[in-house]
């Protein structure tokens, strides 16, 4: 087997087993309420640190114009999200911000 | 159902699946290029079925990186689900069977969108919007690998800016209090000091549980 079908089955078993092993184990039983608070916590945390790792660089190649245009268009995103408006909206606004951003300059 | 949150569900689960045809068609053009070939990326999208990991494994893979390193990084890179699978678990009854395929559907946006905010997670939506991300995944992935470079620039599209706005949505749903405010900023914060300087995926981690520690700091829910 090649390194390319090795690392593809070694990263699907690391993959597979951290996302089945909790459901197997646990599965429809109900936690004790100290872990559930616990877990409970993990969210609103766990999101608002995805969005910080969306928006990072993805390495240091990255132009400065590519991230700028980014958060150009996440910011319109947010604005309407403050103003209510749906998630699609807000997504298909900032998408479209940023492609129109990195269109023109 | 009722027609309206059958319509109420798409219209969160479509933008996810259309951008993650867009991010899998640049998965598939980059595994091309770098000599992964045409099946392996594909393959690889349908079993391990996460971005993070495949792209910091061809980022290992590409700069001739070892075996042990292109799997750690996709290790430290995927531990979140582990965190996720917890969560979700009591909400996944059933048959072995079950437990075992909705759980393999398991994405930060299907978590994210399932999740009811009060310990609850819709299982249906998971189930829906963790199918349709990974069909979109795959066969953006098969478009990009028999495309090649004919595909372009992906982030011509600007589904950079449009993954963050998704996921900065469903975190508004989930701010309703005071507590949820505070476990939002602990996560910026920690997310913010920690991703300069450790492996991807892990400052997530650390947010979750720094999340709990302050949770622990501001006592019982009301």
């Amino acid at each position: 087997m090649t390194d390319v079908w090795l690392t593809i089955v070694l990263l699907a078993v690391v993959s597979i087993g951290f996302r089945v092993v909790a459901p197997l184990v646990i599965g429809g039983r109900e936690l004790p309420s100290r872990v559930r608070t616990a877990l409970l916590d993990t969210g609103p945390a766990l999101i608002a640190a995805m969005v910080v790792l969306l928006l990072w660089p993805a390495g240091d190649d990255v132009p400065m114009q590519h991230t700028l245009t980014a958060l150009a268009g996440v910011a319109a995103g947010i604005v309407l999200l403050a103003a209510r408006r749906s998630i699609l909206t807000a997504m298909l606004v900032a998408a479209a911000v940023t492609a129109l951003l990195r269109l023109l300059t | 159902m009722p027609e309206q949150q059958r319509t109420d569900r798409l219209k969160v689960v479509l933008p996810v699946a259309a951008a993650d045809v867009v991010d899998g068609l640049a998965f598939g053009a980059l595994a091309v290029s770098l000599g992964m070939g045409v099946v392996a990326p594909i393959v690889m999208s349908l079993l391990v079925y996460s971005g993070s990991a495949q792209y910091g494994a061809l980022a290992v893979m590409s700069q001739h990186g070892s075996l042990g390193a292109a799997v750690g990084t996709a290790a430290a890179l995927n531990a979140r689900y582990l965190l996720m699978g917890t969560t979700v678990a009591p909400a996944l009854g059933g048959s072995l069977r079950s437990r075992i395929g909705r759980s393999l559907l398991i994405t930060d946006a299907a978590w994210a969108v399932a999740h009811r905010g009060d310990g609850r997670f819709d299982v249906r939506l998971l189930t829906l919007c963790g199918l349709m991300s990974l069909s979109g995944w795959t066969l953006g992935t098969a478009a990009g690998a028999l495309l090649g470079s004919t595909v372009g620039d992906p982030a011509a599209f600007g589904i950079d800016a449009a993954y963050p706005v998704f996921f900065i949505g469903l975190l508004r749903e989930h701010l309703t209090d005071r507590r949820a405010w505070v476990l939002a900023v602990v996560g910026v914060l920690v997310a913010v000091a920690l991703t300069p300087v450790l492996t991807p995926g892990i400052p997530i981690l650390l947010a979750a549980f720094c999340g709990v520690l302050a949770g622990a700091v501001m006592g019982e829910r009301s």
